[in-house]
């Protein structure tokens, strides 16, 4: 009575084990056809992907790296240049320093010299003055007397005389 | 007037509405629950084991070649950076991969995967398919006559040879004759047969019964068949009547008997007048019918998808740990073997809510939309439509991910309910998803 019931409802076990026999072989051949090689592609690709992430992961610490090395690089190449122009900098003051310093120096000697000649020239020329008034003043002090007097005394007198005076002191 | 464009389509659509109401409405539906068969065998085992084609069946086929054609063609020529055809079948491919891998695990997954997969593209192709016009529109002629009776029938007419249902009426429905059998004297008969089983009589008595039933039933569908014949109502037979009560002492019955003859009479004439007009009363069976719809073919891939899983939770678990799920010592352990029933029952549950979800929805919405498209053939059974593609793929989600969820019940080790924690079927070795509590 119930399987009676059971195909009331349509139930036919012929077109079961043919609607079961067709899902199997559907079964069987998508798992030849679709399954296995789409799940293999679908692995394949996750393993590219997850590779190709990777890769890129690791290109990118890479360019971070190298990017840090030109920045040192370009860094370092610029404190040198700087470095570069402050020598040459304290190098041109120096050099201009020394020029005036030289040119100074060289002023100073010029001065110096020609103070000295001026010098020696005056000397000279008190001295000439000196002794040609010393002989005048012989001369006239011989002819005053009247006699000779004793040159070299004379000129102790002469000197003795003179060391008094301002004049000697001045010059000596 | 704000949009004129808006309102000439509104009217449009009022017209094409109107339209299809008016002129080009379907034929009267014929609901069928059972899936009409294509051929039958001529040797008769009974209605439960002689072999037939079913329309579903051929639809089933149909829907096989069209799945592995299109897989072939997608994954004929696979590339890694995929396009077109394989772009489309690997999308569907990695969701369902992905689900079953989330739901039953990364081994379990790939394990249930293949099975639970075809399942769902199976089913998703066929209700798709459905929907396609080459589903339920032409089919075999069969005659309704005391050999095929059918309580309804469509009235054909042959042009150009090939039968037609010519709906296409002014105002007027799609004509379908039906048969009103007496069932009277059947039930008298049941009566008898029953009592005669009930008192134990001799098996002869009762297979003379029952012959004697099919002869009663066949009887009244002839009648029926003869009564209904179109245009036989239409005739004015009073006169006719009138002479069978005439006589004064005639007795109901007889009067009843007279005004049936003349009825079987006239029905003749209008049996023949409509043979002399090409045409005939006759019921279509399909070739194709959603696949579906017919409850051996939900039942066979519910039974597939039980089978599986058992054998998954044989494979995983060893036959007598598997088994003793099931089966307990009621001695030493009656809460556990009480367990053990109720799981055997949900087993079987199982089987039977798989079956009849498919069923239920895909019959449900074959038969809207053949009521939509016979009451408003024109856009408004357009939302019906969309409606159905949706349920289509809904349900063939609904098995794939059933079987998932249950594949991962039946694999997952049961040993803690050995320490007395029967309730909780297993839910805890069950990772992902909480789908796991059987549905009914």
């Amino acid at each position: 009575m119930v399987i009676l019931g059971i195909a009331d409802l349509g139930i036919n076990v012929p077109v079961l084990i043919a609607n079961v026999v067709n899902f199997t072989v559907l079964l069987i051949v998508l798992r030849l056809v679709a399954w296995g090689p789409l799940t293999k592609m679908l692995d394949e690709r996750r393993e590219k992907i997850a590779q190709g992430l990777s890769a890129a992961e690791q290109a990118k610490v890479q360019a971070a790296e190298s990017e840090r090395n030109v920045q040192e690089a370009v860094d370092a190449s610029r404190r040198e240049a700087q470095q570069l122009i402050a020598q040459a900098q304290e190098i041109s003051t120096r050099i201009q320093a020394d020029a005036r310093t030289q040119a100074q120096a060289d002023a100073e000697a010029t001065l110096a010299r020609a103070r000295n000649d001026i010098q020696q020239e005056r000397d000279t020329a008190i001295a000439d003055l000196r002794r040609e008034f010393a002989d005048l003043a012989i001369e006239a002090a011989e002819k005053v007397i009247g006699q000779s007097l004793d040159r070299n005394a004379h000129q102790r007198l002469i000197t003795e005389a003179l060391a008094g005076s301002s004049f000697a002191e001045r010059n000596n | 007037m704000k949009n004129p464009k808006a309102i000439l389509i509104a009217l449009g659509a009022l017209a094409l509405i109107g339209f299809g109401f008016f002129f080009v409405r379907g034929p009267k539906p014929i609901i069928e629950i059972k899936g009409e068969p294509l051929w039958t065998s001529s040797s008769d085992y009974g209605e439960f084991l002689t072999p037939m084609i079913l329309n579903t069946q051929v639809a089933g086929v149909l829907a096989t070649l069209v799945i592995i054609f299109v897989c072939w063609r997608a994954t004929r020529n696979m590339k890694l950076i995929p396009s077109g055809l394989q772009n489309a079948i690997e999308g569907v491919t990695e969701f369902l991969y992905n689900t079953s891998i989330q739901m039953a695990g990364e081994k379990n997954g790939r394990r249930f995967f293949a099975v639970a997969a075809t399942l769902f593209v199976f089913i998703w192709i066929n209700n798709w398919l459905a929907l396609t016009p080459i589903y339920n529109s032409f089919g075999k002629v069969v005659p309704v006559d005391s050999h095929h009776f059918h309580e309804e029938a469509h009235i054909l007419t042959e042009q150009g040879g090939i039968s037609w249902i010519f709906p296409f009426k002014l105002g007027g429905d799609a004509p379908l004759v039906e048969f009103e059998v007496d069932m009277h004297e059947v039930d008298e008969i049941d009566a008898q047969i029953r009592q005669a089983n009930l008192d134990k009589a001799p098996r002869e008595e009762v297979l003379a019964l029952k012959e004697e039933r099919e002869e009663a039933l066949h009887h009244a569908q002839e009648l029926a068949i003869d009564a209904a014949m179109p245009g036989a109502a239409n005739l004015d037979l009073s006169e006719e009547y009138a002479v069978c009560g005439e006589e004064p002492e005639v007795s109901v019955t007889v009067i009843e008997e007279c005004k049936r003859e003349i009825n079987i009479e006239h029905s003749e004439e209008a049996r023949l007048q409509l043979e002399a007009d090409g045409k005939q009363v006759a019921v279509i069976y399909p070739y194709f019918r959603s696949f579906n719809t017919d409850l051996n073919s939900p039942l066979s891939l519910a039974f597939i998808s039980v089978v599986f899983i058992e054998f998954w939770g044989i494979t995983a678990l060893g036959f007598f740990k598997y088994g003793s799920k099931f089966i307990r010592n009621p001695i030493t352990d009656p809460i556990g073997a009480f367990v053990g029933f109720l799981e055997i029952i949900a087993e079987f549950a199982r089987l039977i809510s798989f079956t009849f979800r498919l069923f239920g929805n895909m019959l449900a919405g074959e038969i809207l939309l053949l009521v939509m498209t016979f009451l408003m053939p024109f856009l408004v059974a357009l939302p019906f439509y969309g409606l159905e593609v949706f349920v289509g793929a809904i349900q063939g989600f609904v098995f794939f991910s059933l079987t998932v969820a249950f594949g991962a019940l039946a694999v997952a080790s049961h040993d803690h309910e050995d320490h007395g924690d029967e309730h909780d079927l297993g839910e805890h070795d069950v990772p992902g998803d909480q789908q796991t509590a059987p549905a009914h």
